[in-house]
């Protein structure tokens, strides 16, 4: 199990792919952070009659709303770990090597929570 | 230990409509290099993937070692399977596909430099695989089937869409495999190169067992592609 969830986890670590999608979460979630801010204490912002700035509660909720959209890149990620599988046709290598494939999918399923886990971190850090 | 390490028994398997293995029954014996024949959509893949564990038989059974792939521990160490060129990331280096395989059944990392070298890959061994051609694809997954040093190979059209060239090498490859002792099954429609490759013969058509025997046995002075047709079309005419 534990070298299966090792090989999961370098399926994960070696694709260019991945390390983009961690990027362009952090990317996201700090302007999904600072754009709202900007927006809505903007002087003559389209914000200032319909919402109210980040002095408010409202406004704060606004701009907190926002800066979470970086999990997107998760969800993205958890598809992706999944289908590429069978996009490549390596499902049959994978397989080969464990025939069990509930053993297979519990690696997936923890090689994938670890990646949401550094992807929200990340994307927590930029913003 | 020899005899049978490989054994149809009764094996079907039926796709909504079509009966793609009917009843078929063979064995493959140990130590010898066996052509598994048959035209297109003659029912060699979906046996071979039931050998394998990878599709289920409607009926009957297709046993590895005397039982299912999924009972056998570490498979890659007893059985080794080409099944397509297209059994790796094309995002990925061949090394880094290996480590991926390698890792996942404990195998030193070392034993990856000795499988490129093997099937003439080492040069291009840091190389995405998205750039390579279908004869280092094909090279690339035989290198991935010797990761576990089995005694058995299990190869699905292996000479597919290979350069003169690479069909030599892949002839060489085999015989040196075969020279070890090791039990190599290999499906093929492509007669004429499997006739000084194998020693023993298995003939399917339609999903039915049409022949098996020793190459002699089957040939009888004929070439193999004569007796292949003669049996194919007697059988279903």
């Amino acid at each position: 199990m534990s070298a299966l969830l090792k090989s999961e986890l370098r399926k994960l670590i070696y694709l260019r792919a991945n390390w983009l999608l961690l990027i362009w979460s952090g990317l996201f979630a700090a302007l999904g952070t600072v754009a709202p801010i900007l927006v809505l204490n903007s002087e003559n912002g389209p914000g200032r009659g319909v919402f109210s700035g980040t002095e408010t509660p409202e406004g704060i909720n606004a701009v907190f709303a926002n800066a979470a959209g970086g999990y997107l890149f998760a969800l993205i990620l958890g598809i992706l770990i999944m289908t590429n599988e069978y996009r490549h046709g390596t499902a049959v290598g994978t397989f080969l090597v464990t025939p069990k494939r509930s053993t297979v999918l519990v690696a997936k399923l923890i090689a994938a929570s670890l990646a949401g886990l550094v992807i929200q971190l990340f994307s927590f850090v930029l913003q | 230990m020899s005899g049978v390490k490989i054994e149809f028994k009764d094996l079907s398997k039926r796709y909504k409509d079509v009966l793609a293995v009917s009843n078929f029954s063979a064995q493959v014996q140990s130590g010898r290099v066996t052509g598994f024949l048959g035209p297109n959509g003659a029912g060699k893949s979906t046996a071979l993937r039931c050998l394998l564990g990878l599709v289920n038989p409607t009926g009957g059974s297709a046993e590895i070692y005397g039982g299912s792939y999924s009972q056998l521990q570490d498979p890659i160490h007893k059985v080794g399977a080409v099944l397509d060129s297209r059994g790796f990331h094309p995002g990925l280096t061949a090394k880094q596909n290996l480590k991926i395989m390698a890792s996942a059944s404990e195998i030193d990392f070392s034993r990856i430099d000795e499988v490129l070298d093997l099937v003439d890959l080492a040069s291009a061994a840091n190389k995405r695989t998205k750039g390579f051609s279908l004869g280092m694809k094909q090279r690339l997954s035989l290198a991935i089937a010797m990761l576990g040093d089995p005694e058995i190979l299990i190869l699905d059209e292996p000479a597919n869409g290979l350069d003169p060239l690479g069909i030599v090498w892949l002839r060489e490859f085999l015989q040196k495999l075969a020279g070890e002792g090791r039990t190599i099954l290999v499906s093929s429609h492509q007669l004429a190169e499997m006739q000084n490759t194998v020693s023993d013969v298995l003939i399917i058509n339609k999903g039915v067992l049409v022949a098996q025997g020793t190459i002699k046995e089957i040939c009888k002075g004929r070439s193999l592609e004569e007796a292949f047709l003669e049996l194919t079309l007697r059988k279903s005419a």
